[in-house]
């Protein structure tokens, strides 16, 4: 530990700093290298606070699904349902999504692209993904409309739903306006939908207008059938910005996927060089300020106080480890 | 005018709206208003006036633009310039960061609090669990048996094929 008596060492840092810390790190650096730095870290990352956001979505693009189903267990054993994203990608089969529902009490964001999940497994399983706000089942072929409107039913909150697809997997099939009407009756709060290369009809794509009115963001690229008129859709449905059907490199200026999904804040400010401030930290202590002890212990701020250390872990409970 | 004293009694006066960014502070001050003069001055114990200092300088920097901050509505220029300023800012040493996080955690300036777990996450990105022990003074309390068997073969499943 360190000399002075302010210092805390880095093993005895405040868990929610250490979790915030590990979060930043790469999944394998989170497993492989952290435990093995000191005893309170390897408990630190093995608990819920290093794990409120699960992303392993790279790592399982290349993975065995018997070592995804490995993972899922040992994260959520760690994250004891505190996880409030989840993306992972191409979840081999129903009882991997089930797993997910039953440890998904604080999820709100859940993105399965390139699952293989089934309608009737959504249908069943829905009602316990009822708290999520954001949904991304691109490219999960499987599933069709009755499971998007399992989703809907059983999503109330829902906000973002991402529905892609890849224009070669979509190419055996007739129409997937189903998944449209789906849609426009069952989630009516949406506010971004992206449905690239979906096989919509601009009828479709009009109920969905109608029927979702707080639509900020509508992503029909690569939907060739629809035809949209500018100048009816701005009179009609005013604040909706839709993009497509024409593909076109588009950065979304404000994303409300990222904004709401709980990604990184963004920080601005205003130009302002170093050197502009004067920091007083003058010594002119003569008017006794000091000595001013009337309400002076009440505005007392600790950084860390004097106790023992293990204050700063009163209140937070690991989960037993796995 | 707020001042802030530290351990090592250096004071620092700031501009209450200036000090608001803390929301600790904040709400010392609204609980304490209308009284007389020590009403203003806080005391911030246990921590030298380094950090006080450095805590300064960030408020500082992030105080005229907090509405921009709030609604991430900034232009793509200022956003750049905010981006190398905190990067110098937090282009310091370790220990440093370490009071730079218990105070932004105390003190509840959560901007301050993520950018520099973000630093210390940047310092420590791929390196050996030896390096970071080093980097971070930490002993390694594990004994030698602990450090063969369990922990790396606890979660090298994950990467043998990959990474064997």
């Amino acid at each position: 530990m360190g000399e002075s008596s302010e210092f805390k060492g880095w093993e005895e840092l405040i868990p929610d700093a250490l979790g915030l810390i590990f979060r930043n790190l790469s999944l394998q650096d989170r497993l492989t290298v952290v435990p093995r730095v000191c005893k309170s870290w390897c408990r630190a990352v093995s608990g819920p606070y290093s794990w409120q956001e699960i992303d392993i979505e790279e790592w399982s693009k290349q993975c065995e699904p018997d070592k995804l189903e490995r993972m899922l267990h040992l994260l959520f054993s760690w994250s004891g349902r505190a996880f409030h994203r989840l993306c992972v990608s191409g979840l081999p089969n129903d009882s991997l999504f089930s797993l997910i529902a039953d440890h998904a009490g604080s999820l709100k964001t859940l993105e399965l692209p390139r699952s293989q999940i089934t309608d009737s497994m959504v249908e069943q399983v829905a009602p316990r993904l009822a708290g999520i706000t954001f949904l991304d089942v691109s490219y999960c072929t499987k599933m069709g409309p009755r499971a998007l409107e399992a989703f809907g039913r059983s999503c109330r909150s829902l906000v973002g739903l991402r529905r892609r697809m890849y224009p070669l997997a979509v190419a055996d099939k007739e129409s997937q306006d189903e998944e449209a009407h789906a849609i426009a009756s069952t989630m009516p709060k949406l506010r971004h939908l992206e449905t690239a290369y979906l096989l919509l009809s601009t009828a479709g794509v009009v109920k969905i207008l109608s029927n979702c009115r707080e639509l900020e963001l509508l992503d029909v690229r690569g939907c060739w059938e629809v035809k949209l008129d500018e100048k009816v859709v701005t009179e009609r449905y005013g604040r909706v910005k839709v993009l497509g059907p024409d593909v076109v490199d588009h950065c979304y200026e404000r994303n409300l996927w990222e904004e709401c999904s709980d990604s990184e804040s963004v920080y601005s400010w205003e130009t302002m060089d170093e050197g502009d401030f004067v920091l007083d930290g003058g010594s002119d202590e003569e008017d006794g300020i000091w000595d001013d002890g009337d309400g002076l212990e009440n505005l007392e701020l600790r950084f860390y106080g004097g106790g023992p250390h293990a204050d700063a872990f009163a209140g937070f409970h690991w989960p037993p480890s796995p | 005018m707020i001042t802030l004293i530290s351990s090592d009694k250096r004071k620092f006066h700031v501009l209450e709206e200036v000090a608001n960014q803390s929301l600790t502070i904040r709400d010392v001050i609204e609980d304490r208003r209308g009284r007389r003069r020590a009403d203003r001055i806080i005391l911030v114990t246990n921590i030298n006036s380094k950090i006080p200092e450095k805590v300064i300088v960030y408020w500082l920097r992030h105080f005229l633009m907090p509405e921009e901050i709030a609604h991430a509505s900034m232009s793509h220029k200022k956003a750049e310039k905010l981006k190398k300023w905190e990067a110098k800012f937090f282009d310091t040493d370790i220990d440093t960061l370490n009071d730079l996080i218990l105070a932004a955690d105390s003190l509840d300036i959560p901007s301050l609090f993520d950018g520099a777990c973000e630093k210390v996450s940047d310092i420590l990105k791929n390196r050996s669990a030896e390096e970071v022990g080093e980097i971070s003074k930490i002993e390694n309390e594990f004994t030698h048996e602990e450090e063969e068997e369990e922990i790396p073969s606890e979660n090298a499943w994950v990467w043998r094929n990959e990474f064997a």
